[in-house]
């Protein structure tokens, strides 16, 4: 990825704004510094959206729940002397659906709209456009969803008629999601592999106090 | 080395040193012993290194008193012997098994356990016992599962060891050092059928070997063993009657009579007040690298004060029906044996298990909702756990986990039990009506055959229900249920379950006064120079447990003996 801005340093990745926009002689009072997001405020800013998430799932869950019924009846008698329990397909589907629905929701508006999930905006981080600085297009958006949170519940449950297919599936996300933090820790940008084919970066925002520079213009 | 009995020449006689008979536990670890020593060992063992039925109907003979295992199955005639179908459970007697029981008669042996302790550390090594910590504190303090709460005064709690399957066969295990052996040679197909004396009767000279293909030779030695087991040590003796009419050693008629066995049969049920009762201590579970189990026992103290013989109490959970279900499902099998836990044998059609196992480990998916990021449980799945005790939500670990999830949450942590099924094992009282005997019929080799009379008494029935009584009071007392006691007659009505542990012992028990055994406190046959018998057949009294450490440990005290006796 070719960064139009200028970066000082190779490990320090501090950025500065975009050379049209840097100001050349005096600073501004709000001046905002960025700097590439590291690992760890990204895995932070991710479980935060997870635990969000979740809690947003299981309320909606809840409303189907509640309008159409349990998707899993527990009979405590056959639970206890068979070992099964009813399960409801129509409604397994719809929760899915519903939670994929969510997910994308998400995480696509906000990368589009606030340029951050929420779980990024509380560790003052922003996802652009890598190109130009710019935010997401939803189509880059939709793709870094796909790479970043690949469904793998999705996908297993509807690969569970193929033996072997599910359980492959789910021992491939640990794997996937190494990669992505290896592929982020090692690259100077910190850009994962998902960031990469999205064209997509992370940035940390710091606010400095102002510096008094004495005008010296003529 | 090895040698095939069928291409000696008919006729020969072969020299020995030690003449072995029998390669079996006792046999093997005997040869062992003089494995690069000076002496010449022979060692005759029946069959070969795998089962030939020819040879195995060799042991066959009539069952004439309670019912048992028939003659041919109970043990494995050819090389390693009964340890190539042993279940490998070990432990060590007890000090108390070797005293004597005030109103029991023949009990006590001429040696303690003192005498033995030397030995049962190296026996632990040749049994490839996992470890040689028998101390009840220091198991719990390792393990996850705790002991019974009972009074240790009254009822103790016992720790066995498990030899994994795959060391327990001494075949496997120790035929390769025999057969780099210079000095020790194993005729395989060597049927020892007489044991000749001198003129005097009081000396072994040579012992007569047939083969089934119809060689006949002989094997003269300074000294010779028997270790041919509990029913043949007794059959050899009593058939070798050239110079003794009623064979070697029998001038008392004590050969082949106290035959014991330990008697077991369920007996009993406790209900537990509790259905989260811990009681994983009491079934088999790993412990680090061992494999132990435990079990209830009558106290010393109470054995000694009541006269009372050692009784073993074992206590087989009954779980809910879906941990039942799951621990004998068919992918808990295939697991187990994959992981070499359960069997040796091949697997049938690994891929078709393979989906199934693979379809169980992944249950816990339909209760996940599809399209959340993280495996997210259904609400009513996290409120069915919320709103369940502890024992309710482990019974519903099967259904939402799976089979092999909820067989593993039973190996290591247990399960809600509904019942404890109480299997008793008593060690017999001596009784010399209890007896191996030669009948007129004769096996293929001319040899007569034996009948085995097993019987109880009314002191094992007493026995048994005393050590129920103090378990069921002690089971109140302590408000951990119920113990339902199945037979309380007081005359003996032995059930239809009752089935020995494919122990044979006693049948030519120690004792220091030939009126009273057949070998003196060495195993050597009482009024012979130079025959010994190795082997649980020399047990007066065998406690509860297992035999064959302890035999092990007697033989490895033989080799010592007869090391001077050589010198």
């Amino acid at each position: 990825v070719r960064l139009p801005w200028k970066v000082e340093g190779r490990d320090s990745a501090k950025v500065l704004p975009p050379p049209e926009a840097r100001p050349t002689q005096i600073k501004t009072p709000h001046q905002t510094e960025y700097f590439f997001a590291d690992v760890f405020s990204r895995s932070v800013a991710c479980i935060i959206d997870i635990v969000i998430l979740v809690v947003a799932i299981l309320a909606a869950a809840s409303v189907i729940n509640t309008i159409f019924g349990p998707t899993i009846r527990f009979d405590r008698i056959v639970a206890t002397a068979e070992g099964s329990a009813i399960v409801d397909h129509s409604l397994i589907a719809l929760n899915g659906f519903v939670a994929t629905l969510l997910s994308v929701g998400y995480f696509v508006i906000s990368w589009m709209i606030l340029s951050a999930s929420p779980g990024q905006l509380l560790l003052a981080l922003q996802v652009r456009n890598a190109a130009d600085g710019g935010t997401l297009r939803l189509s880059r958006a939709i793709l870094r969803w796909v790479l970043l949170f690949p469904p793998f519940s999705t996908a297993a449950f509807l690969t569970t008629t193929v033996p072997g297919a599910s359980e492959f599936i789910w021992a491939s996300a640990p794997i996937w999601y190494l990669m992505l933090l290896a592929t982020m820790a090692l690259s100077p940008t910190k850009q994962g592999l998902h960031d990469r084919l999205a064209h997509s970066i992370v940035l940390r925002q710091s606010a400095h106090q102002p510096e008094v520079v004495p005008d010296e213009r003529p | 080395m090895f040698a095939d009995a069928r291409t000696v020449p008919t006729g020969t006689s072969l020299e020995a040193d030690i003449c072995i008979i029998g390669a079996g536990a006792a046999g093997i670890t005997l040869a062992r012993e003089y494995i690069d020593s000076q002496f010449r060992v022979a060692v005759l063992e029946s069959g070969d290194f795998k089962y030939d039925a020819k040879t195995q109907e060799l042991y066959d003979g009539p069952i004439i008193g309670l019912p048992y295992f028939p003659l041919t199955a109970a043990r494995l005639r050819y090389f390693g012997g009964t340890t190539n179908h042993w279940g490998g459970v070990c432990r060590r007697l007890a000090d108390a098994d070797f005293e004597p029981r005030a109103g029991i008669r023949f009990t006590g042996w001429p040696i303690s356990r003192a005498d033995l302790e030397p030995f049962y550390g190296p026996a632990a090594d040749i049994c490839q016992v996992p470890t040689k910590e028998w101390n009840l504190d220091t198991w719990l303090r390792r393990d996850r599962f705790s002991a019974l709460p009972l009074d240790s005064n009254r009822i103790v709690t016992r720790v066995v060891q498990l030899v994994p399957e795959s060391a327990r066969s001494f075949d496997k295990r120790y035929r390769s050092a025999l057969r780099q052996a210079r000095n020790v040679t194993v005729y395989l197909h060597a049927n020892v059928t007489e044991v000749q004396t001198d003129r005097a009767g009081t000396s072994a000279t040579s012992v007569r070997v047939a083969t089934l293909s119809g060689k006949r030779f002989f094997v003269r030695a300074r000294l010779f063993v028997l270790a041919v087991g509990g029913i043949e040590n007794p059959r050899l003796l009593l058939a070798s009657n050239e110079r003794w009419p009623n064979g070697i050693g029998n001038q008392n008629d004590l050969v082949g009579r106290f035959f014991s066995e330990h008697p077991r049969f369920v007996a009993g049920r406790i209900v537990p007040t509790d259905p989260a009762m811990d009681v994983g201590f009491y079934e088999s579970h790993n412990v680090g690298d061992a494999r132990i189990r435990a079990y209830l026992a009558t106290s010393k103290d109470i054995q000694l004060a009541e006269g009372l013989l050692d009784t073993q109490i074992r206590l087989t959970p009954v779980y809910t029906d879906t941990f039942t279900k799951a621990a004998e499902s068919e992918e808990v099998a295939v697991l187990r044996a994959a992981l070499g836990s359960s069997s040796d044998e091949p697997l049938p059609d690994l891929g078709q298990h393979l989906i199934k196992v693979l379809a169980d480990l992944s249950s816990w998916e339909k209760f996940c909702i599809p399209g959340a990021p993280l495996p997210v449980p259904y609400p009513e799945v996290i409120e069915e756990l919320a709103q369940s005790t502890h024992v309710e939500a482990e019974k519903l670990i099967p259904v939402l986990l799976g089979d092999i999830a909820a067989a593993a949450y039973l190996e290591y942590f247990g399960a809600p039990v509904k019942s404890l099924i109480v299997t008793t094992r008593i060690e017999q009282a001596p009784n010399p009506d209890s007896r191996v005997q030669l009948i007129a019929v004769r096996d293929e080799l001319g040899m007569r055959r034996v009948a085995l009379d097993w019987r109880l008494s009314d002191i094992d029935w007493r026995n048994m229900q005393r050590a129920l009584q103090i378990l069921g009071t002690e089971v109140g007392r302590t408000g951990l249920g119920r113990l339902k006691i199945l037979y309380e007659e007081d005359e003996p009505n032995w059930p239809e379950d009752l089935a020995g542990g494919w122990h044979l012992m006693g049948t030519t028990r120690m004792h220091d006064d030939p009126k009273r055994g057949v070998v003196d406190r060495n195993c050597r046959v009482h009024g012979m120079s130079n025959l010994f018998v190795a082997g649980s057949s020399v047990f007066p009294t065998a406690g509860s447990g297992t035999p064959t450490l302890t035999l092990v440990a007697l033989t490895l005290r033989l080799a010592k003996h007869l090391r001077g006796e050589l010198r």
